[in-house]
């Protein structure tokens, strides 16, 4: 501001005349996107059949099940994938063959559903630091990237969009147009169906999997132990993802406590009001469970076999 | 010898930087009397502008009960302290100190300049705010001044013996911005054609001296991002010609969105006979909106319409001289004495665009954006009266109007 004013544009665009242009960053090396299109047919059918056992047991759910093409589907496509994955999926199959339906859908009430008040919460935002009003961004970033291509939720859904059923079935959605564009030989899109898949997996489902695996299996006393297991599938398909995709997502606390205000700005007085999201608390009443990535000890601790530090072997 | 002229205070002031005037002025009218701190507005605010980490602490619009409610603590309490007292003159001249003036610093010597001292806020009156300062937002709320209050008490007089009125506050997008005035960068600017002032995130050294130096402390420490944010008037909407946020969101409609001039360049038209600047209208012609503490010096541009029942030796202090006759002018306005105002007090919130100019057209009130018709409504409301004992249905009406 050479003539002493403070009227002007910003500074920092003003400066760019004045100084040299800084050298445009190398692009980066453009790297064939892993996978290939066996995997992306299968890795589809997977997250679809995820996004199934998740959801309310429905007619589909049922039909898919009875003539054992979920069982069938689950385990082809997971061994098609990788060994531990094709593990989980032989554990998920097993747990189907005794269940009735009757015990699935009361099973999944007592987890999932509202009757019980939601025991564990399949959604991202209830996983996330800090109060729901940090966290609405979050919410609309997942919504960002259905519509970026292009889809929605359907009328008559009234789940929020952070739901585990939704978020596993965008990324079967991903992993099916990849397979698509693999056929047509279209390097271009298949790069953008696996950056979206890397990021939607780094910025969300890759955050919190391991929790929801976790209370999954602390809670899941039906006799089957289906969704415990389906748990495990979908936390060892994710922790594949995150190896083979070479994703380092920031974890979610496995504390489920909220911290209503910045406690470097508030300390702990500045908390406790509860007036702007007492209702991102989480999970009530759950153990506290190791951070994942501390000492090998804790995790023996843990009493469960899903170790989300382990990748597969890819 | 930078003095730049501030028509509110009557006189030319002291500020590090030449006077230079936007194109257009960013400005409201905020009519006190319609506030009942729903916080509608602040919420509106936070939720669009302020979800983030870092900025947990920051109103960008917030309300506070007056006389003891502040955020952050003390704000302009302490200001005013750190100012010393200050007279009107009779001709309505600020004979006082601002907050640039306090302390005494030659302005016009190149050493002293924000620039170069990197440390202005130590030349300006007034505080840094500390995280406890930032903690209580509602601190104050609803709590009464004046008289103790009884199950049995009657108010009859004009002024209320007990008291308090709720003030919203965002950015004033400053005439002369202290926050701006202060940046040894300087990464805080003053838009050309509309007068927003904007901390330019990417030259933010977070120097943290317009924390200090805004006194209305309306520029913010983030911690999380490490630079200092403030309003940005939306303009990202009022550039579409729309209001801001906390305008479009305001329940009571207590709000007005527009431009104003500098007095000598207002517009003086007759809103009877052609479209008129609502701002110049209120501001200027009527007189009727005041700046909040002028005596801070900077010519802050959103202008309240005092709390006609508060006690006006107060609202002197707050909204500088002219308070007892803008609040005659209310009270003709509510008597149907000034048809204009009231046309135009009622298309406040009428409409989600911002309002260059207004008139009156018979028994209607009509908003203009840049030529084009955005509101339209009636000067009064018309009423109807129902039967007491409706023959058809054989019931009697408890609620006829």
């Amino acid at each position: 501001m050479t003539d002493n004013t403070i009227l002007g544009g910003p500074p920092s665009a003003a400066g760019e005349t004045e100084e040299p242009t800084p050298e445009p960053e190398p692009e980066p090396e453009s790297i064939d996107p892993p996978g290939d299109l066996e995997t992306a047919v299968h890795r589809s059918r997977l997250y679809s059949l995820l996004s199934l056992g998740f959801d309310r047991p429905g007619d589909d759910f049922a039909a898919a099940r009875e003539d054992g093409a979920y069982r069938e589907d689950l385990r082809e496509s997971a061994a098609a994938i990788d060994e531990d994955v094709a593990d989980a999926a032989a554990a998920v199959a097993d747990a189907l063959e005794g269940a009735d339906h009757q015990a699935l859908h009361g099973q999944w009430a007592s987890l999932f559903g509202v009757e019980e008040g939601v025991t564990v919460s399949p959604y991202e935002l209830t996983y996330l630091p800090g109060p729901l009003m940090t966290n609405v961004r979050r919410l609309a970033d997942i919504s960002g990237f259905y519509e970026a291509f292009g889809l929605s939720i359907d009328e008559g859904q009234t789940d929020r969009g952070d739901h585990v059923c939704f978020l596993t079935e965008f990324l079967s959605h991903l992993s099916h147009r990849e397979a698509a564009l693999r056929m047509d030989g279209d390097d271009e899109g298949i790069e953008v169906v696996v950056d979206a898949r890397r990021s939607f997996l780094e910025d969300h489902l890759g955050r919190w999997y391991w929790r929801f695996a976790d209370e999954v299996g602390d809670h899941d006393d039906g006799d089957s132990g289906f969704y415990a297991a389906l748990a495990e599938l979908l936390a060892a398909l994710v922790e594949l993802e995150v190896d083979r995709l070479d994703l380092d997502p920031d974890w979610v606390p496995d504390d489920p406590e909220v911290t209503e205000w910045n406690e470097d700005v508030f300390g702990d007085t500045g908390r406790g009001c509860g007036g702007c999201g007492v209702d991102a608390g989480g999970p009530g009443d759950l153990e506290p469970g190791p951070v994942p990535d501390v000492d090998p000890a804790a995790d023996a601790d843990r009493g469960s076999d899903f170790d989300p530090d382990v990748g597969g072997d890819g | 010898m930078p003095k730049v002229e501030n028509w509110q205070l009557g006189r030319e002031v002291e500020y590090p930087y030449e006077g230079a005037r936007p194109d257009d002025q960013w400005a409201a009218v905020f009519d006190l009397n319609k506030c009942i701190a729903c916080q509608t507005c602040t919420l509106a605010c936070k939720t669009t502008w302020t979800h983030e980490e870092g900025q947990e602490h920051m109103f960008w619009n917030n309300v506070e009960t007056k006389p003891y409610g502040s955020h952050p603590v003390g704000w302009d309490q302490r200001t005013l302290d750190d100012m010393g007292a200050g007279e009107w003159g009779d001709d309505g001249t600020y004979e006082g100190d601002t907050i640039f003036e306090a302390e005494d610093v030659d302005w016009d010597d190149p050493e002293n300049h924000p620039q170069e001292t990197m440390q202005a806020r130590d030349d300006v009156a007034g505080f840094l705010p500390d995280a406890d300062d930032m903690r209580y937002p509602n601190l104050g709320e609803d709590e009464i001044a004046g008289d103790t209050m009884e199950s049995i008490s009657h108010f009859d007089e004009e002024t209320h013996p007990v008291w308090f009125f709720y003030l919203p506050r965002i950015c004033n997008h400053c005439t002369y911005a202290a926050c701006a005035g202060s940046c040894p960068v300087p990464a805080i600017y003053k838009r050309e054609e509309d007068g927003v002032v904007l901390i330019d995130e990417e030259s933010c050294q977070a120097f943290q001296q317009c924390n200090e130096a805004c006194p209305y402390k309306k520029a913010i420490y983030n911690p999380a991002e490490s630079i200092s944010q403030k309003c940005i008037g939306c303009y990202t909407k009022t550039e579409e010609g729309k209001a801001p946020q906390c305008f479009e969101n305001c329940l009571g409609k207590i709000r007005l969105h527009g431009y104003i001039n500098p007095p000598e360049e207002a517009d003086d038209s007759d809103p009877m006979e052609e479209p008129t600047n609502p701002l110049d209208f209120v501001v200027h012609q009527k007189e009727l909106a005041k700046p909040l503490y002028p005596q801070f010096g900077l010519e802050p541009n959103v202008y309240y319409v005092p709390p006609i029942t508060a006690p006006t030796d107060y609202l002197t202090q707050m909204f500088g001289p002219g308070v007892d006759d803008a609040i005659d002018t209310y009270r003709a306005m509510r008597d149907g004495d000034e048809p204009e105002l009231e046309g135009l007090f009622k298309l406040m919130g009428s409409t989600e665009w911002s309002i260059t100019a207004f008139e009156i057209d018979g028994d209607e009130a009509v908003g203009y954006y840049e030529g084009d018709e955005v509101g339209r409504v009636p000067i009064t409301e018309p009423t109807a009266e129902r039967d007491r004992y409706d023959e058809d249905e054989e019931v009697y009406r408890l609620d006829i109007t």
